[in-house]
């Protein structure tokens, strides 16, 4: 008996170029995954900051609301490094606690010029408007309060 | 039998190249497991290390925006106490302290937070009474909100509490003046997530040893609270 095994030529397996090749789509989907644990990292920082903005301009408004016969003493700006003002004034010795914590919170070298912190006062309704800004300017918190 | 010259299996080369691709595939794959459960570890303490200062926050700024606060209708009403009793740590330590307030004309409760270190590691901790006095020297039992030596949060490094007068002025004992209650706490992470050592050094307080050279995450969160029972405007 004899039989004969007829193969085509054109038959072919996966060549070494086609593996390859998949190797580096799979190497790219696996980095986009890895770029999903840098976004989670970073989303989480976030959320570190902004809960760290929440509790400061809580510490503006309570200080405000405790001192609330003075408000229009409490307008203010704060930048990165400021110095520390010299009144002897309730307002003044606060406002430089204010300027202590924001440094002492965010740590050395952690503010950037766009993390500005403002109380504004409007005299006529006795509204104060405070704008935390930290994160590189990118995380905000902004706080309205009435104190009479 | 006769069979075509063109029958081809893998080479050894080829079945060697596929091992050496196949290893490499794994490799990645192992490191890019690890990657992603150091950086899920990473998220993970850092997330109770956030959740940690801002409930405990939250906590005590309510106890201590309540202290001193009296019913109208209450049996103690006119009656003198001290609403906030605090122990200074000093240098070295963690501050204590003790808030008294009524939630009704009848529940009147002394509220204590402190540092708990036991041998699974340091927690806040919370004393909850209920009254039987004014100046809640003797209890009532433990009533629906009592607890005792209760375990808020792991791994806290600090507790600090700060008394300021209407002037501005610190006060070494909150027993009569107090217009602000800066709380500052620190907590540091469950385990040593940072990749290099670090060196930190916290400001919470009258502390002096706030630093550090380690490999845990620490963070600091600090507040002002007006306990506005004790000085009105």
């Amino acid at each position: 008996m004899s039989s004969q095994i007829k193969l085509n030529k054109k038959i072919k397996g996966i060549s070494l170029i086609e593996a390859l090749v998949s190797i580096v789509i799979v190497g790219v989907g696996i980095v986009s995954v890895l770029q999903l644990s840098l976004y989670a990292i970073i989303t989480t920082d976030n959320a570190i900051v902004k809960n760290k903005a929440n509790f400061l301009s809580e510490m503006m408004a309570e200080d405000i609301l405790a001192d609330r016969n003075n408000i229009a003493n409490y307008k203010s700006t704060f930048i990165c490094n400021q110095a520390q003002n010299s009144g002897t004034q309730l307002s003044d010795i606060i406002k430089n606690k204010w300027n202590t914590n924001f440094q002492n919170i965010l740590g050395s070298g952690k503010c950037s010029v766009n993390d500005v912190k403002t109380s504004t006062i409007s005299n006529s309704d006795s509204a104060v408007n405070i704008n935390v800004h930290l994160g590189e300017g990118k995380q905000k918190k902004y706080l309205g309060i009435k104190v009479k | 039998m006769t069979t075509k010259k063109n029958i081809s299996a893998f080479t050894v080369v080829e079945v060697l190249i596929g091992f050496v691709v196949a290893t490499i595939m794994l490799l990645a794959l192992y490191s890019s497991y690890e990657v992603f459960s150091k950086s899920y570890i990473s998220i993970i303490d850092k997330i109770n290390v956030n959740k940690a200062l801002r409930i405990s926050m939250a906590t005590i700024v309510k106890d201590i925006r309540a202290a001193g606060y009296v019913d109208i209708n209450s049996i103690n009403y006119g009656k003198s106490f001290s609403a906030l009793s605090f122990v200074n740590g000093g240098a070295s330590t963690a501050d204590k302290i003790d808030i008294i307030y009524e939630n009704s004309s009848g529940e009147r409760v002394i509220v204590k937070y402190f540092l708990l270190t036991d041998s699974t590691g340091t927690y806040l901790g919370v004393t909850r009474r209920g009254c039987a006095n004014e100046t809640c020297t003797n209890f009532s039992g433990t009533g629906l909100f009592s607890f005792e030596n209760e375990k808020l949060f792991k791994n806290i490094e600090d507790l600090q509490f700060e008394f300021y007068d209407a002037s501005g002025n610190k006060l070494s004992s909150p027993t009569s003046g107090v217009k602000y209650v800066q709380i500052t706490l620190i907590y540091r992470s469950e385990n040593q997530i940072n990749k290099i050592i670090q060196s930190k050094t916290f400001v919470s307080g009258d502390r002096t040893n706030l630093s550090f050279n380690d490999l845990y995450y620490r963070d600091v969160l600090t507040t002002s609270i007006y306990p506005r029972n004790l000085i009105k405007n």
